[in-house]
């Protein structure tokens, strides 16, 4: 899967990058100063590069937690997000990543030890409060958990702190970890879902979501808070069957009583990131729908969207309290 | 086109004979051989040369998405034997310039190699690198023509620390190289292949010329027809030439193109499973 890891010459002897380094005992192994010496370069072109994606082991610098985007809020007031990883094993055509970055390679900033001071950090800061802290947002947190060890490290750190909360936001099914666990009430694992026709049109590289049902199930049965993600709602011809049909799908597996939130989201894309992923993708059937700029965002027009929140929502309560929805707008 | 650079006669006489590349223009001030696919220069020693050639060949008229770069020549290593192949991963140069990373797309690449340009000969060869004479300037030169997904070199090592570059002769690069045919041979074609698709990504949709033949549109109305038409190609919708029949402007056609694409459906296919 991966042959070639490119590390930082500081963090070449942590523990982590060993572990890693070893369990690629055929990669070639390049040194480099900085990531950024190569991740997001000029002149590189994400979508022939996510044809073979190098990793890349580095050190992150500055702020390691910031505040997460208000669309993220499942509840709670303070919100923050981090990112041991940039970029995603998946191949999501509507995902804002392709435009953000000119480099496909997956960065994995191995220093967790600095992301779990600035976690307490924060929460040291305002100790009365609950905060909520979402590891999915410039990667998937759960896609690489083999080669990364993200829940064995910070499981223990949000068990420690009764007013941290974490969401996994992902559409993977490594959850062995998870599994092997004891459920944290204040652990949310998220899961992205999408009609079937969706998943094998735009979320390429992805487990069907026959697979990802199934882990959501199995994580449930042992206790683990779920979160559902309908984010982004994707237009398209008949698109309200194909959501009716998923919404059942999930249903009839899921119970929806014991669920710690759904969320919903329309397709949005700041317009230049737009502007790059269209260059990238010109005959991709998703961009020819009808989306339309505004206040700097690409998105379908305002009506098309409330229409198909409208639906999804009216759809979802016939299984979920209106306590549990959360529509992102 | 794959443009293909080697600093001596030695290094692109095997290529010339295996890819049976003929000379081009006598009165170039390079010296050229090519065939319908590759174009190969040779160059001369040295860092300026190297950016002068790649400079050329870019100038003669290939269009920058149409073409790859590689630079295929012999190099310097500590220990590593006569004739060991590898494919730089990293250049630099003795200037502590920034490094190139060349993203490596390739199946069962060859090994990979971490090349030190240098002004002068290197003769006891420090470890890691491979040291050459123009590599870098390679690759700073030629990734300002194309992305670096299409800018990569491959190099042979021609001396080591037990035998010194004072020994290496013609004879002995051309063996070198000869015996390297069918790895180049490999490189090349995933080379092309990569080529191939970033010209389709950036190929202009289909009929974009003959619009452009008929009616004049502004840089910016351009722009928005390409867009349109890429729209069309995505939805797998002819482009309704009848609709456009009489149109007198740019801006009437792309009402048109406009009102057409708003009346197609967006369609991702139903699985067989769904009822």
């Amino acid at each position: 899967m991966i042959d070639t890891l490119y590390v930082e010459r500081g963090i070449r002897q942590h523990s982590r990058s060993q572990a890693i380094l070893q369990r690629f005992p055929a990669a070639r192994v390049i040194e480099i100063g900085h990531y950024g010496e190569l991740f997001n370069r000029h002149r590189q072109n994400f979508r022939l590069q996510k044809r073979r994606p190098a990793l890349i082991l580095a050190r992150k610098q500055g702020r390691l937690v910031l505040p997460a985007p208000t669309e993220y809020a499942i509840g709670g007031e303070h919100n923050h997000y981090f990112s041991h990883m940039l970029n995603c094993l998946y191949d999501c055509r509507y995902c804002f990543l392709q435009g953000m970055y000119r480099s496909a390679h997956y960065v994995l900033f191995v220093n967790f030890e600095d992301f779990a001071r600035a976690i307490e950090q924060t929460l040291a800061a305002e100790p009365d409060e609950n905060h909520y802290f979402f590891s999915g947002y410039d990667c998937d947190s759960l896609a690489l958990e083999p080669v990364t060890g993200f829940v064995d490290y910070f499981l223990p750190l949000f068990r420690q702190h009764p007013n941290a909360w974490l969401e996994l936001r992902s559409k993977s099914t490594q959850i062995r970890r998870l599994l092997e666990s004891e459920p944290l009430e204040r652990v949310v694992v998220a899961f992205s879902l999408s009609p079937e026709n969706i998943v094998q049109a735009l979320e390429h590289k992805t487990p069907s979501l026959d697979k990802r049902l199934a882990a959501i199930v199995k994580l449930q049965r042992q206790g683990w808070p779920i979160g559902l993600r309908f984010d982004p709602l994707i237009y398209h011809h008949d698109y309200q069957r194909h959501y009716q049909h998923l919404f059942q799908q999930v249903f009839n597996q899921v119970d929806p009583t014991r669920l710690h939130s759904v969320s919903l989201g329309n397709l949005r894309l700041p317009e230049d990131y737009f502007k790059q992923i269209l260059r990238l993708y010109p005959d991709e059937a998703l961009f020819a729908g009808p989306l339309c700029a505004h206040n700097g965002q690409v998105s379908y027009r305002r009506e098309l969207e409330q229409e198909m929140l409208d639906f999804c929502m009216d759809a979802l309560r016939q299984w979920v309290r209106e306590e549990q929805l959360f529509p992102c707008q | 086109m794959i443009h293909l650079l080697t600093a001596l006669p030695c290094e692109a006489r095997p290529l010339i004979k295996h890819y049976r590349l003929r000379p081009v223009t006598p009165d170039s001030p390079l010296r050229l051989h090519a065939n319908e696919h590759l174009r190969l220069a040779i160059t001369g020693v040295g860092r300026d040369n190297m950016a002068a050639a790649v400079g050329y060949l870019q100038a003669s008229g290939i269009p920058r998405e149409q073409a790859a770069w590689l630079n295929i020549g012999v190099a310097g290593h500590a220990h590593k034997p006569l004739g060991s192949l590898g494919l730089v991963h990293k250049a630099q140069d003795d200037r502590g310039s920034p490094c190139f990373y060349p993203p490596l797309l390739f199946h069962n690449a060859p090994e990979g190699a971490e090349l030190l340009t240098s002004h002068t000969p290197v003769n006891d060869y420090p470890d890691p690198h491979w040291y050459d004479m123009e590599g870098y300037a390679f690759f700073s030169q030629a990734s300002r023509f194309t992305i670096l997904e299409l800018v990569h070199a491959l190099k042979i090592v021609s001396d080591n620390r037990l035998n010194h570059s004072e020994h290496v002769s013609a004879a002995l690069v051309e063996e070198l190289v000869a015996a390297q045919l069918q790895a180049i041979d490999e490189v090349l074609r995933q080379l092309a292949e990569l080529q191939q698709s970033h010209a389709d990504i950036t190929r202009e949709p289909a009929g974009l010329q003959r619009c452009l033949q008929q009616w004049h549109f502004s840089h910016y109305r351009k722009k928005q027809l390409q867009g349109l038409l890429y729209r069309l190609q995505a939805m797998d919708e002819e482009i309704p030439w009848t609709k456009l029949e009489g149109k007198k402007s740019a801006a009437e056609v792309l009402a048109t193109l406009e009102r057409h694409l708003d009346q197609v459906n967006i369609v991702f296919p139903t699985p067989r499973s769904m009822p």
